[in-house]
């Protein structure tokens, strides 16, 4: 069973992008944390196959969080941001995670999501 | 002499507003398809009419100048500082009588009845906090991807005006400051929430703004 970690200081936004996971991955479980801080706890607790993370939250920021998944050797990251800006996009990426995603989830970015999670195709009548 | 170089600024305005007008567009559509993808339904959407104004020009013309007059009442207010490139606050500003029926279209679920219009639950303030986020990083964000720059944000945060009044009196404290206002329009079914976009500029960032703006106007029109 796959298990996702979903970080964001926003329950609206954490209920929106939970909504869409379970709609593409129904067996998955998902832990949730409300900033950077709680998110390395469940990450270190639960450790996820994939962590879902927006960028500004409190205590701990999304892009200093990556910095400590990255040195414990963890690369399965999903960043679900806000930001639109490009030089942001780029810094991001350039960090080495699976994917930058702007909000909301939806079912075309989920589809995305999906084939680079499964590595394949996304066939249209799932 | 003075009134030649006044002419000249003038039109140095005239054009820095209308190179702001079609970068706002864009962004403030983006926007739209993104709270369309989150209520899941259509957003129909009014272009906004921008105005950049020294926080002089502000105050003098405030009294006089309806599109600068904020709505009556109570004010929800949703506001992200930035910094680096340029520094500033951008200021999503709505009704506070609206917002309700705006938070139902958010959840589905028929809100807390409260005795009083601005009074909200502590989700409500969630949810308005985050789609403030998500607007007003579109509306930023994509003005910093224009204007070739990047921009740091602060955390987001919604503040209730019980008078309009008291917000005019909060952002108009520092005199130095510029300001480019918005007025946005989002109708979504039967439902039209009108609003405005304040962004606020220090007096630096204002010219760092004219610098970038002609610029892109010198890109276009050589």
């Amino acid at each position: 069973m796959m298990k996702f970690l979903l970080i964001d200081d926003s329950a609206f936004s954490r209920k929106i992008s939970a909504n869409y996971i379970r709609k593409y991955f129904p067996d998955a479980s998902i832990e949730f944390a409300s900033d950077g801080e709680m998110g390395i706890q469940k990450f270190d607790q639960t450790h996820p196959d994939y962590v879902i993370a927006d960028l500004l939250m409190p205590k701990v920021s999304g892009k200093d969080m990556i910095s400590i998944l990255k040195k414990k050797n963890f690369h399965n990251i999903i960043v679900l941001s806000a930001d639109v800006q490009k030089g942001i996009r780029q810094e991001i990426e350039a960090m080495g995670i699976t994917a930058f995603i702007n909000k909301p989830l939806s079912d075309e970015t989920m589809q995305v999501l999906y084939a680079k999670i499964k590595g394949t195709r996304y066939e249209a009548a799932k | 002499m003075r009134k030649l170089k006044g002419r000249v600024m003038k039109q140095q305005n005239k054009i820095a507003c209308d190179i702001l007008n079609e970068i706002f567009n864009v962004s403030i559509g983006k926007a739209a398809d993104m709270l369309s993808q989150i209520l899941h339904k259509t957003i129909r959407l009014r272009v906004p009419n921008v105005i950049l104004l020294s926080g002089k020009e502000r105050l003098s013309r405030k009294n006089k100048d309806s599109s600068l007059k904020l709505p009556d009442g109570t004010l929800m207010v949703s506001t992200i500082s930035f910094s680096d490139a340029l520094e500033g606050k951008a200021n999503l500003v709505f009704p506070a009588d609206k917002m309700h029926d705006f938070i139902y279209l958010c959840t589905g679920e028929q809100p807390v009845s409260f005795p009083n219009q601005s009074d909200f639950t502590d989700i409500d303030f969630d949810i308005i906090n985050e789609i403030g986020n998500i607007v007003l990083n579109s509306i930023i964000g994509e003005m910093g991807n224009s204007l070739g720059i990047t921009l740091s944000y602060s955390l987001p945060e919604v503040q209730i005006y019980n008078q309009s009044i008291d917000f005019s009196h909060d952002i108009e404290s520092e005199e130095c400051k510029s300001v480019l206002m918005l007025s946005v329009s989002f109708t979504i079914e039967q439902t039209e929430i009108k609003g405005t976009i304040f962004i606020d500029l220090t007096s630096a960032s204002s010219e760092e703004l004219f610098h970038l703006l002609s610029r892109i106007e010198g890109e276009f029109f050589g």
